[in-house]
């Protein structure tokens, strides 16, 4: 039992030293490489705890080897800007000035929900109101949201709906509006297009759509 | 940069030690190797098995320890239970038993030395 607990606090430093040394602060700064050796990491290390007839070497030695590997990388990156884009990726625009880029999209494996909820998180239920969206090496969606939003668009007290997300109804968001699937399809004749046409359909409470139509990407 | 150069350091440091390591290892495991294919190779003669069986026994627990420490316990468990029955054959006077006990090990140890030394 000695020998868990010992083997257990020093692999406790020797995690926690290792990842001091790759200089990371939290998760969502994760790069792909920094992902890759956390988990590996966190393998080894239950590996000599739950196995105490091995060597403890036989963790100490992968995670010091990982540790490297990261701190050559990251460096590598830094100095070649080549290397950093097959390693890290590149930052990608997702949105531009309130109209998704469905080529982008289908590249990220994003969905719309992906893009919603990202917009939802900053506090911006409008596409209009999106300036620019740019998906980050880590995969986080940064908005920057358009200055001038704030003043154009009437927003209504009950915010817009994805109603019609990727030629499917959503029914639920239809009673949100309070709005029936009869009047929706009305405004799709109108614009004489059908829903299995449509990525997105945003209806607000008073009743002001925004549409983006399925491109072949 | 003073990262970078702490990091080679420690990626060098690593390489090397785990060459030396396996050398170390190999090295080691097949001295055993060769008193039991000494042992293999007595026949009808249980003094010179004793003997050869002495030296082994001694070499073994000298660096038992060391060895633990970089190959899985159960191995090294493994051999010392061969070494013992090897001599509860020669108190025996089995000298067959014996023989095929030391095949055995031997087959164990180039076993080891495979998964600890070899580059799949």
């Amino acid at each position: 039992m000695i020998s868990i607990v010992t083997r257990t606090t020093f692999m406790f430093f020797l995690v926690m030293f290792a990842l001091r040394v790759m200089g990371k602060k939290n998760l969502g700064e994760f790069q792909p490489s920094d992902f890759v050796s956390t988990m590996l990491i966190s393998n080894l290390t239950s590996i000599v705890i739950e196995a105490p007839e091995l060597p403890i070497l036989y963790s100490v030695i992968p995670i010091l080897l990982i540790v490297c590997y990261e701190i050559f990388t990251s460096i590598a990156a830094k100095k070649n800007d080549k290397f950093a884009k097959i390693t890290q990726g590149s930052p990608k625009i997702l949105i531009v000035k309130g109209i998704i880029d469905q080529k982008v999209m289908s590249e990220l494996r994003f969905t719309v929900n992906d893009i919603l909820e990202a917009m939802r998180s900053k506090n911006i239920f409008y596409l209009e109101e999106v300036n620019l969206a740019v998906v980050e090496t880590t995969g986080q969606i940064s908005i920057y949201p358009d200055p001038n939003s704030k003043t154009n668009i009437n927003k209504a007290d009950i915010p817009p709906f994805d109603i019609v997300v990727d030629g499917k109804y959503r029914n639920k968001n239809l009673d949100y509006i309070g709005i029936s699937k009869q009047q929706t399809e009305k405004i799709l004749n109108q614009e004489n297009i059908c829903a299995e046409d449509i990525l997105l359909l945003l209806i607000d409470g008073d009743k002001n759509y925004n549409l983006t139509l399925k491109e072949l990407v | 940069m003073k990262i970078f150069r702490f990091s080679l350091i420690l990626f060098l440091t690593i390489i090397i030690s785990s060459v030396l390591c396996s050398f170390y290892i190999r090295d080691n495991l097949s001295f055993y190797n060769i008193y039991l294919k000494n042992i293999e190779s007595i026949d009808k003669n249980i003094e010179m098995a004793k003997k050869e069986y002495a030296l082994l026994k001694s070499d073994f627990y000298t660096k038992k320890d060391m060895l633990q420490r970089f190959i899985n316990k159960e191995h090294i468990n493994e051999i010392e239970k061969n070494i013992l029955l090897i001599e509860n054959a020669i108190i025996n006077n089995e000298l067959t038993e014996c023989q095929n006990l030391s095949i055995e090990t031997q087959c164990l140890i180039t076993q080891i030395i495979d998964y600890t030394t070899a580059i799949d």
